[in-house]
């Protein structure tokens, strides 16, 4: 294609809603960063990009939890979201979570995992769960969380259908069990 | 009683008079013309079907036919071969890419949509703002309060280094 294609276009033509379309065929946070970063119009194309979005992993990128926090929170279509360590460069924090908390999709989730993910405690787990009514699958392993964090859990989700804590996976009924029994 | 949509040959009108026959099959790629068929009480008996589009032009309209019939054609429309084609076809001055994608919102064809999409999300990717801008021809539009506010929210993306001479 000649230079002159490339000088000429107009993507000025395309309404907002297509561009959001373009915009979901970019994973990278930085790359979707960077086109939010190129004029008004685009900003809000990747803003309405997110909110068509279902997923959300954070693999691999380096973002604290205020920006993490700000994707989470245009993403109001979100059903599942992976904030676990093997995706993460570095440690969230209760602070972050308790920013993701704020999201209003956070109710719809059905899925979160916080696999491995050291640097929250109970603090920030429970003010996440406490939102997270939806909840289907969670993934806690590798967090030191205590018992307050299970009860909160096993009250506020009542669909949870399976749970992953320190590595072992609990079903809905053992999940009950293991609450009873105080064995974490 | 209309036909059904795939046994009806259907005539579709650019906006410059130029018209294109497709079998029922191939239009069935577009969920509008699949909604106006079925909304179509008034069909001929030799089940042909006349869609007009206001404002896709015969050039256009000539590349999302040929789209139609080669992802109809199921004969062809398997892996590798496919998107060696896709390819190809898609290898358009960026004018013609956005009539493409236009047309493809337009007559709701969401394979064409996908590939035209895809092909400006690649053009995207791993560019800084100030190029994208000199790549697709796009003023900057924002304050001094906006361009702060990004440049605080998206530092992270640019490890850290200042985003003044990106942006």
């Amino acid at each position: 294609m000649g230079v002159k294609g490339w000088e000429e276009a107009e993507i000025d033509r395309l309404p907002v809603d297509l561009l959001a379309h373009i915009f979901l065929f970019i994973s990278s946070f930085t790359n979707l960063a960077q086109a939010s970063g190129v004029c008004r119009k685009w900003r809000e194309g990747v803003r309405r990009s997110l909110g068509r979005r279902e997923s959300l992993s954070f693999a691999g990128w380096k973002m604290d939890g205020d920006a993490a926090a700000r994707i989470v929170a245009d993403a109001y279509n979100l059903k599942e979201l992976d904030i676990s360590r093997r995706c993460w460069s570095f440690q969230i924090t209760d602070d972050g979570l308790y920013k993701i908390s704020l999201a209003k999709c956070i109710s719809h989730l059905t899925s979160i995992s916080l696999w491995g993910m050291t640097g929250v405690t109970d603090e920030g787990v429970i003010q996440l769960v406490s939102k997270a009514t939806s909840l289907q699958h969670l993934n806690i392993g590798g967090t030191f969380i205590t018992d307050d964090s299970l009860f909160a859990i096993a009250e506020n989700c009542p669909q949870l259908k399976n749970c992953i804590i320190n590595g072992i996976e609990m079903m809905s009924y053992d999940f009950g069990n293991s609450l009873c029994c105080n064995s974490v | 009683m209309a036909s059904p949509s795939h046994t009806r040959t259907v005539t579709l009108k650019s906006c410059d008079d130029v018209e294109f026959v497709l079998d029922g099959s191939v239009a069935t790629l577009s969920q509008t013309l699949v909604s106006a068929m079925a909304e179509d009480s008034s069909s001929s008996d030799d089940g042909t079907f006349t869609w007009c589009v206001s404002n896709i032009t015969g050039e256009v309209l000539a590349k999302v036919v040929e789209f139609c019939n080669k992802h109809a054609d199921i004969s062809s429309s398997r892996g590798e071969d496919l998107k060696e084609w896709d390819k190809a076809f898609i290898s358009v001055e960026l004018d013609l890419l956005y009539d493409l994608i236009l047309a493809a919102d337009n007559l709701n064809i969401e394979s064409l949509l996908d590939l035209t999409a895809q092909r400006v999300a690649d053009e995207i990717k791993g560019k800084m703002p100030h190029e994208i801008r000199m790549l697709f021809n796009i003023e900057k539009d924002f304050t001094d309060e906006e361009e702060r506010e990004i440049r605080r929210e998206h530092a992270w993306a640019y490890g850290g280094e200042s985003l003044k001479s990106f942006l």
